[in-house]
């Protein structure tokens, strides 16, 4: 034993306030250890009660993250991890989309034959990765918490066990999600090769005190690590395994991918992005370079999200792309939050209504899709409006909203996040992105023009009831996106608030 | 200076291992037969096709294996440490008693499961 081991004392308690702050993490994992006992329980029939646990565990989980949304900054774990305004915003996202995922599922799940215990302890473990993954300021704790929030997903991914195009999904996802890992990781160890340290914090001062611009081994690292997490955005040259996931995935966790997985994913991203590339008193030069790298990304995501999105008949497949596409809409806002007055807020505001409007498409298709996945088609889809009118109509909110047309969420967030562009003269990114997004209007009314102006399918089946979860997701979803169209100050001012405390 | 001893270990080892091997060779008695003259492999037949199938349960195995293995590598760093921090406070206990916690619970869900049950 080295005698000159130093004990840490502060290390070895919890000051009330760090007890605090990781209330939602212990109270979640807590809620899931809970959960586990209760599906492998012989004496009660386990559906019911986990499915309520887990429930309750992601809603009381966000009421909690929603109450330390004002506290005060507090570092925890050897500033390994932080709790801010920023993590707790972005939990109270991670769990209302866990919770709103699990409403989703309950009734598909039982159509599926898939009622399995499982299914709601892994998406509560990726919500809590997504958590650790918001509030982190280590590299390696990112990393960790990425692998289990991805672990979780590559599992839920392959969820229906019988179907081969689920499976494939599973296997693409799982094999392309380790490589990307394996680059951020390597990323990772670059990074720490160069400044000795893995904490964001240490290096961004390590970075603000190389006045000359910094070596080439950091560089790497850093656009290792900025690759990894292109990749788990899926922004276009690491785009290609998005639409086959998110195709072959359970249509609800298609949505819990495109809500919680892409805030995550971003949330993450944008305070690793600030501290290494792109924020305050960083070196110009460093600036510059990441700057050009992520216009490219983001540009060539925008057209060819939209452009392949244009051909698509699979409606899981359709909004895959556009998915891809809204990425390179918030990567434009990545790249003006440096110059504009709103700064970040943009960004934030744009996951939340994005991830609003897209639990609620998800939520429909999974209610109108027929066993084994099928009947998403856009064929399907004709005459929706007289043999379902109230799924029509919540469909026609969200598609209006992903087009940006008011008084929906998807409007009041395009505007803000492309004026901060005008704002931080990028007018090029802007024009494009506006073009980019006329054309994307196409194919959102497509799905209206079906709905509303064709005749239903000849021997169409005959559609099931609406479950009443389903339809509480639906539409507490479809007042969202409207209540964030038209009064949109009260989020911004909450997500201007969560970016002020990175 | 300090390190000859060691050279001479390693001239004695190698000097006494290849005298044995060579003497042997030289006057032991020889009844060859094909299963004597196939290297040692776990009672596998040690070569044929790679790609033929084998039970997926070794998976599991394997897994569940490597997941305790490695959890229980945990307790040794503890356990070297642990009493130089009691001075302070229990908190490296009672960690430790959460992370074995843990572990219990996954070991219940993994019993009940049925995991480590062969058939």
């Amino acid at each position: 034993m080295d005698a000159s081991t130093t004990i840490r004392a502060d290390l070895l308690t919890l000051t009330s306030e760090q007890a605090m702050m990781l209330s939602p993490y212990l109270w979640v994992f807590g809620g899931t250890v809970l959960a586990m006992i209760l599906s492998v329980t012989r004496a009660i029939q386990p559906r019911l009660p986990v499915f309520i646990v887990s429930v309750l565990t992601a809603l009381v989980g966000m009421v909690v993250s929603l109450g330390l949304f004002a506290a005060d900054r507090v570092m925890l774990f050897n500033n390994m991890m932080v709790g801010d305004s920023y993590a707790n915003f972005f939990n109270v996202v991670f769990l209302a989309s866990a919770a709103l995922t699990m409403l989703a599922s309950f009734e598909y799940l039982d159509q599926e034959r898939l009622q399995y215990g499982e299914y709601y302890l892994l998406v509560l473990f990726a919500a809590l990765g997504m958590m650790l993954m918001a509030s982190a300021l280590d590299l390696i704790v990112i990393f960790i918490a990425l692998e289990l929030m991805s672990l979780s997903v590559y599992v839920l991914v392959g969820f229906r066990r019988a179907d081969r195009r689920s499976n494939e999904a599973a296997m693409k996802y799982f094999i392309l999600g380790a490589a990307a890992s394996a680059i951020l990781l390597y990323g990772t160890a670059l990074l720490y090769g160069a400044t000795q340290s893995t904490n964001i914090r240490d290096i961004q001062a390590f970075v603000q005190s190389q006045s000359g611009g910094v070596s080439i081994m950091f560089t790497l690292g850093a656009w290792l690590v900025i690759v990894g997490f292109l990749f788990k955005i899926a922004s276009v040259p690491f785009h290609m395994w998005m639409p086959d996931v998110y195709e072959g995935a359970p249509t609800p966790i298609t949505g819990f991918m495109t809500t919680g997985l892409k805030a995550a994913a971003f949330a993450t991203f944008v305070r690793i992005f600030i501290s290494t590339g792109y924020g305050d008193g960083l070196p110009a030069a460093i600036q510059s370079h990441m700057h050009d790298i992520i216009v490219v990304c983001a540009v060539l995501t925008m057209v060819i999200g939209n452009a392949v999105a244009l051909t698509q008949t699979n409606l899981k497949r359709m909004l895959a792309y556009s998915s891809i596409a809204h990425t390179g809409y918030i990567l434009v806002g990545m790249i003006a939050g440096q110059g504009s007055e709103q700064g970040y807020a943009p960004v934030v505001l744009y996951l939340v209504a994005y991830a609003v409007m897209n639990m609620g498409a998800f939520a429909v298709l999974a209610i109108l899709a027929a066993r084994a996945d099928q009947g998403l088609n856009l064929r399907d889809f004709s005459g929706l409006s007289s043999r379902q009118p109230w799924l029509a109509f919540a469909m026609s909110v969200f598609l209006l909203s992903m087009a940006g047309i008011p008084p929906t969420a998807g409007f009041a967030a395009k505007y803000l996040l492309f004026y901060s562009a005008v704002q931080a003269h990028e007018i090029g990114l802007v024009v494009i992105s506006v073009l980019c997004s006329a054309i994307s209007v196409y194919y959102y009314l497509r799905v209206l023009v079906h709905m509303y102006m064709h005749e239903p399918e000849e021997g169409a089946a005959p559609l099931r009831p609406v479950s009443v979860w389903a339809a509480a997701v639906v539409a507490s979803m479809v007042v969202l996106t409207v209540q964030i169209g038209t009064l949109p100050a009260g989020m911004l001012a909450a997500a201007k608030r969560a970016v002020m405390s990175l | 200076m300090s390190y000859l001893p060691v050279l001479i270990l390693v001239v004695i080892a190698i000097a006494l291992g290849g005298a044995i091997q060579i003497l042997s060779h030289v006057l032991g008695p020889k009844f060859p037969n094909p299963m004597k003259n196939s290297p040692f492999e776990c009672g596998m037949p040690p070569l044929g096709d790679a790609r033929h199938r084998f039970s997926v349960r070794f998976y599991l195995v394997a897994i569940l294996f490597l997941l305790f293995d490695v959890e229980a590598v945990f307790f040794f760093p503890f356990a070297v440490t642990f009493r130089e921090y009691l001075g302070i406070n229990m908190f490296m206990v009672l960690e430790m008693a959460v992370f074995v916690g843990i572990l219990l619970v996954g070991y219940f869900y993994v019993l009940r499961k049925g995991a480590l049950e062969w058939d």
